[in-house]
């Protein structure tokens, strides 16, 4: 295993993380101070934040690259010598930072006019701009303390943008939502302190001294954090959410929600993968130093923590595969525009996780995967960004999201078509568009993984390849699904009944369309110039991550994009999505009459759905939580009624017979002569205390005086 | 203790209360809008007065004052040192938020309750000062009959029913109380007051002496803590009281038991005789269960006060895990949630109070669209409840961060399972109201061109700025000491002195 040297990493002061942050919280208080009232004012400050935060952003990575990481002291939560959120930023984050202020710019400047036609326009702006300070916090910092604050504080937020349009579709999804992310909330921060408990810090670089035990806990810190995270990333099988939430939301937060949130999952997985894959280099680099002493045993020990690394990384190779698989297969069956893009989301994440897997797998060599997954993740952001906002327009202009009631709208949104078009070429991985580089990276990875198990003789040798194969057809399904939705929306000639409905759609407004431009332009670039982006940006980013072994990251940088060899691997599932869209279709491209069963109008039975599951789980348990009440209360009710009669029959006994009996009719010899002794002493003493009452008086007297002397010298 | 300087100002912190009661007898039928301003202004200097005292506090000083001694051993003193300050803080401003709120919420019998008030805040802050078990158990058991009246001030059937529950319970365990400090008097050698590291020893006695000593201690301090199963009374008083009243109890009077049982594990018994004795597993078993428990009970309440009553006892028994943890981090947690959950449920009951102000409503499922009548109310009590499911960056995350990180430092991770189920059930019951009052509001129709007619949020409208000024203070304290914590006079920069010592 390659030994990594880490150099030690000087930080810098700068005020940009802290100034990337505060620019959308001004431009949010900016939106709320012009409110309903003067809608200029609120939009140009959306804008103007959200371009001047991207300005920010791009020289942060600029500095970040040039200089190394920079921190800035945030002073928040300080707890102590031991826990305190500040912020500090390396290439990786940098890296994140900028596609996400790319897209919150885009999105922005599409919703100048989207919102329109929406509700509560100042709320929108004001939670929008609120959610990006907290998902650029996230990538602003370097330990699961600081990035939990922002994690939560994005989660939240971001239900105000899913439940936006309040409609009952809407509401639902929230809820469904709010739900997860709280679960999810709550699964991280276990995470977090299992992590904090065996790696010593809740820095992403864990303390080379620490335990780093093996064994349960840390199976389940793992574990927690990958589901943590998993539940943002729309991880099969806990995406459930996303469907739903995606295109209840109005389109720019849909595309900020696919394009960019869902991705702070991916990052907080690759964080943890990172994490615990520096844990078995540093061993490795103690046991490098024992060895010299003739210590064996660490060396040992190094080699089974990677092996337990190795199996992480099948794990999530195979956690992405599922992903990807469903995610495309619900997208290929959907009517809805958004509801597809949103399952489509769900698959890419697949191919990202899949990517981040490869990275685990391969260890210190694992450059390709790592570079793969982070070119993917810029790349999705900009098509699937890039569909939402055109999906808005469509909605916009035509009032339609049913892709079998529109169609030919080539004529009447043509520059939408193209942005559209351009978006769909990069998610298919057609040579020029976007996705071909990154699928190409991706496959490249487990390619190498294959090679790694197969030179090793690893019995995991079969699942890889295995992986592969699924990698290959689920390219093609997402050809099919891109093409059908593509096809139906603009190309095909609409059904008569609905025709009239779109004959007065006109090309959307020119700041939705430089929305929507401006992220087909990115997935064009990504395109055409992968050497620049892999030399400058994914490289360079890849580069700063200790544990890694340069060799394979310089081998990252100048991948070969553009060969026949890679490009030949287009062609199966490129025949499997036409297939697949030939099958669905036929009877639209042949102009005939439907008949027998539909394939993209096929639905499983409800049951067959983690959904369901996880909804009668919750409705059984709060079901649960009732019955126990209501069993309780009886028993309850009967203790207290219990004690209560106990106390009645006793203060019964004592008046109605233990009183009586003592007073009325003396029984014992003892009563009888108490009574006599107290008429004796009564008898004998009274006349006594009559005749020398005033002495008896001044006596008291001088007690008292006394006695409160006493206590005045006493007291103080 | 160690060396204390003498000072008179406690003994004016606690006295000074007693003024708006003099205000009161002066002139009790004329002039109100006087007389009450005046109350506020006691509470008022009151709260001046304690914080006169916070740079000497933090500078490590304490100050001292004998008061009586009946012997030598067993004298009424009052010391304040950090412990004490920091708990004399959190009561003198709860108190002073409560009662601005109360000059505009009360409506009648105004002189009762003032004067009632001001009366349990001197005893809460005798409390606070006090320098031994003696001193503390007699304005523990003032501050419970001072107390009644502002449970029952309705005076309704419910009311009076939840006053008879209360005393029943504050006098039961008031005789439990005063039979632990004999004993402690007893088998602790006539050493009642208050030792950095504890002052009782398996020296004096045996045990299960001690052991008698601490769980007739737990047991009587737990009523008032509302652990589980002396919680009964809690339910019940928070709804029948007032609003501001139900704060206070909440805030304060339930974290007076809380408090006696700090001072039991600090300063009586120390942090190395619970370990030997082996107690802290009974003090945590219970008080996990209280936590698990009382947050499946608010769950199923509709009645929004008594929901919040559930929660609170969960959330006291923070407190008590937090100390059984016996790790530094536990400790910090629990002690700094004392004043946490004085922010966090003192706002949550006053916007309740104003929610029954404004609109008569007492129960969530009749609640629905009230964030657009309430717009800031409501916004306050979202912070509130976001807080007490532990959102960073709020005073609920630093306590769930500490008690999660101080169960690793006592090697339990079991703490972690109790402390998610809790903020997941938290969530459970505290996010559908939120939901209730902002998105599921009345008037939600459709009208002939589809469009649907939402309510606007007008700000600025909703409600008496005396009920509003203290619901907003606390929501942004809320946030600003959760983010702030070390600033001094915050809880971090008091509690931290106190359990540096205690864990080094």
């Amino acid at each position: 295993m390659g030994v990594h040297e880490e150099s030690l990493t000087v930080l810098s002061f700068s005020l940009l993380p802290a100034l990337a942050l505060l620019l959308p919280l001004l431009g949010a208080a900016g939106a709320a101070a012009g409110g309903e009232r003067r809608p200029r004012v609120r939009n140009w400050s959306a804008v103007l934040s959200t371009g001047g935060t991207l300005a920010v952003v791009v020289s942060l990575l600029s500095r970040v690259l040039g200089e190394g990481p920079v921190y800035f002291e945030l002073g928040f939560l300080r707890l102590g010598e031991r826990f305190s959120c500040g912020l500090e930023v390396d290439a990786v984050g940098a890296f994140f930072a900028l596609f996400a202020s790319i897209l919150w710019f885009a999105a922005s400047v599409h919703a100048f006019r989207y919102m329109d036609h929406e509700h509560k326009r100042t709320r929108f702006f004001l939670f929008m701009l609120l959610t990006e300070t907290a998902t650029l916090g996230v990538f602003l910092v370097q330990d699961f303390f600081s990035l939990y604050l922002f994690f939560e504080a994005m989660g939240l937020l971001a239900y105000l943008l899913v439940i936006h349009s309040e409609t009952d579709r809407a509401r639902a999804a929230a809820t469904k939502y709010i739900g997860m992310t709280v679960i999810g909330g709550l699964s991280l921060i276990g995470g977090i302190f299992l992590y904090l408990g065996y790696a010593g810090t809740t820095s992403f670089r864990p303390l080379v001294e620490s335990a780093w035990l093996t064994g349960p806990f840390k199976v389940a810190a793992l574990l927690l954090l990958i589901a943590g995270f998993g539940v943002k990333a729309g991880m099969v099988p806990l995406h459930i959410w996303l469907p739903d939430a995606h295109p209840a939301a109005p389109s720019p937060a849909s595309a900020l929600l696919s394009g960019v949130m869902i991705k702070v999952g991916a990052y907080g997985i690759l964080r943890t993968v990172l994490s615990f894959l520096q844990a078995p280099a540093a061993h490795g680099a103690e046991g490098h130093a024992a060895a010299g002493h003739g210590a064996e045993g660490a060396v040992h020990a190094a080699e089974g923590l990677a092996a337990d690394v190795r199996m992480l990384g099948l794990a999530i190779i195979w956690i992405g595969v599922a992903t990807m698989f469903v995610g495309m297969l619900l997208a290929l069956v959907q009517r809805d525009i958004k509801r597809t893009l949103a399952y489509s989301s769900v698959s890419q994440m697949g191919y990202i996780l899949f990517g981040l897997g490869c990275l685990g797998y391969l260890g210190a060599e694992g450059a390709m995967g790592m570079g793969g997954g982070l070119y993917h993740i810029i790349n999705h952001a900009f098509f699937k960004g890039c569909f939402f906002l055109a999906a808005g327009s469509v909605l916009f202009c035509a009032h339609e999201l049913d892709m079998f009631k529109l169609g030919g709208l080539w004529r009447r949104m043509p520059l939408t078509t193209l942005f559209w078009c351009i978006a769909a070429l990069g998610i298919m991985g057609i040579p020029l568009g976007n996705g071909f580089v990154s699928k190409t990276l991706l496959h490249h990875a487990i390619l190498e993984s294959h090679h790694l198990a197969e030179g090793a003789h690893l019995a995991t040798a079969g699942w890889v390849k295995a992986a592969e194969i699924m990698f290959i057809i689920t390219s093609g399904g997402t050809i099919g699904y891109i093409t059908k939705m593509t096809y139906y929306t603009f190309f095909r000639r609409p059904d008569p009944e609905h025709a009239s409905h779109l004959e007065h759609v006109r090309e959307a407004p020119g700041w939705m369309l430089a929305g929507s431009g401006l992220l087909a332009a990115g997935v064009l670039f990504n395109g055409l110039f992968p050497g620049f982006l892999l030399r400058r940006l994914v490289g360079p980013a890849v580069g700063t991550v200790p544990g890694l072994d340069a060799h394979y990251v310089e081998h990252l940088a100048h991948t070969p994009i553009f060969l026949w060899a890679n490009i030949r691997e287009i062609f199966i599932p490129l025949a499997i999505g036409l297939g697949i869209f030939a099958l669905g279709a036929w009877p639209d491209l042949l102009g005939v009459r439907r008949r027998g069963p539909d394939l993209f109008q096929f639905r499983l039975p409800r049951w067959l759905g983690v959904d369901f599951w996880y909804l009668a789980a919750a409705r059984g348990s709060l079901r649960l939580l009732f019955w126990g009440k209501r069993t309780y209360a009886p028993v309850k009710e009967g203790v207290v009624s219990l004690c209560r009669r106990g106390a009645e029959a006793t203060v019964y006994a004592v008046r109605e017979v233990i009183y009586p009996s003592l007073t009325a009719r003396p029984v014992s010899w003892v009563s009888r002569q108490a009574i006599q002794l107290y008429g004796n002493a009564r008898r004998e003493l009274l006349p006594r205390i009559r005749e020398y009452q005033g002495d008896i008086a001044v006596g008291a007297l001088v007690i008292a005086v006394s006695l409160t002397l006493f206590l005045i010298m006493r007291l103080m | 203790m160690q060396e204390s300087t003498f000072s008179v100002i406690p003994l004016l912190a606690v006295l000074l209360p007693w003024a708006s009661l003099l205000a009161i007898l002066a002139f009790p039928k004329r002039a109100e809008r006087l007389r009450l301003w005046l109350c506020f202004l006691g509470s008022l200097a009151t709260f001046g007065v304690v914080l006169s005292l916070l740079p000497g506090v933090l500078d490590g000083n304490t100050y001292t004052i004998k008061l009586a001694s009946v012997v030598e051993s067993l004298e009424m003193r009052l010391t304040v040192d950090t412990l004490g300050y920091y708990f004399a803080l959190v009561v003198a401003f709860l108190w002073m938020l409560a009662t601005v709120y109360s000059m505009s919420y009360i409506d009648h019998k105004h002189n009762r309750f003032f004067a009632f008030m001001a009366m349990c805040e001197s005893f809460m802050l005798g409390c606070a000062f006090s320098a031994n078990m003696f001193t503390y158990f007699i304005f523990y058991e003032m501050m419970t009959f001072g107390s009644y009246p502002l449970i029952i001030h309705e005076e309704t059937t419910m009311a009076r029913r939840a006053g008879y529950k209360y005393l029943v319970y504050a006098i039961a365990a008031g005789t439990v109380l005063f039979f632990a400090i004999v004993a402690h008097y007893f088998w602790g050698d006539g050493q009642l007051g208050f030792g950095s590291y504890g002052v009782l020893s398996l020296e004096f006695a045996s045990r299960a002496a001690l052991m008698t000593v601490f769980f007739t201690y737990l047991a009587g301090f737990g009523v008032k803590a509302a652990i589980m199963p002396l919680h009964g009374w809690v339910p019940d008083a928070h709804p029948a009281a007032p609003s501001p009243a139900s704060a206070l109890l909440s805030g304060v009077i339930l974290k007076a038991g809380a408090f006696g049982i700090i001072r039991v594990c600090f300063n009586v018994f120390g942090a190395d005789l619970l370990r030997e004795l082996e107690v802290y597993v009974v003090m945590a078993s219970l008080a996990c269960i209280t936590i698990v428990v009382a947050s499946v009970f608010a769950l199923t309440q509709d009645n929004l006060k008594r929901r919040l009553a559930y929660s609170s006892i969960g959330q006291v028994s923070y407190i008590i895990l937090g100390l059984a943890m016996l790790a530094h981090d536990g400790a910090l947690g629990g002690v700094m949630h004392l004043a946490h959950h004085a922010l966090m449920k003192g706002c949550l009951f006053l916007c309740a109070g104003v929610i029954l102000v404004k609109t008569g409503k007492k129960n969530i499922s009749e609640m629905a669209g009230i964030g657009y009548q309430l717009p800031i109310t409501m916004i306050c009590f979202s912070v509130a409840a976001l807080a007490m499911m532990g959102t960073p960056p709020s005073v609920g995350f630093v306590t769930k961060w500490l008690l999660g990180s101080g169960s690793l430092q006592a090697g339990l991770p079991v703490y972690i399972v109790v402390l998610l189920a809790s903020a997941l059930l938290n969530a459970a019951y505290f996010l559908p109201i939120i939901y209730i009052a902002f998105f599921r509001w009345e008037g939600d129709e459709v009208d002939e061109h589809g469009e649907r007619h939402h309510p606007k949020l007008v700000f600025g409208k909703e409600a008496d700025h005396k009920l509003v000024v203290p619901v907003v203070v606390l929501a942004a304290l809320v946030v600003i000491v959760g983010i702030w914590s070390n600033v001094p006079g915050f809880p971090y920069s008091l509690v931290s002195k106190v359990v540096n010592v205690i864990f080094p």
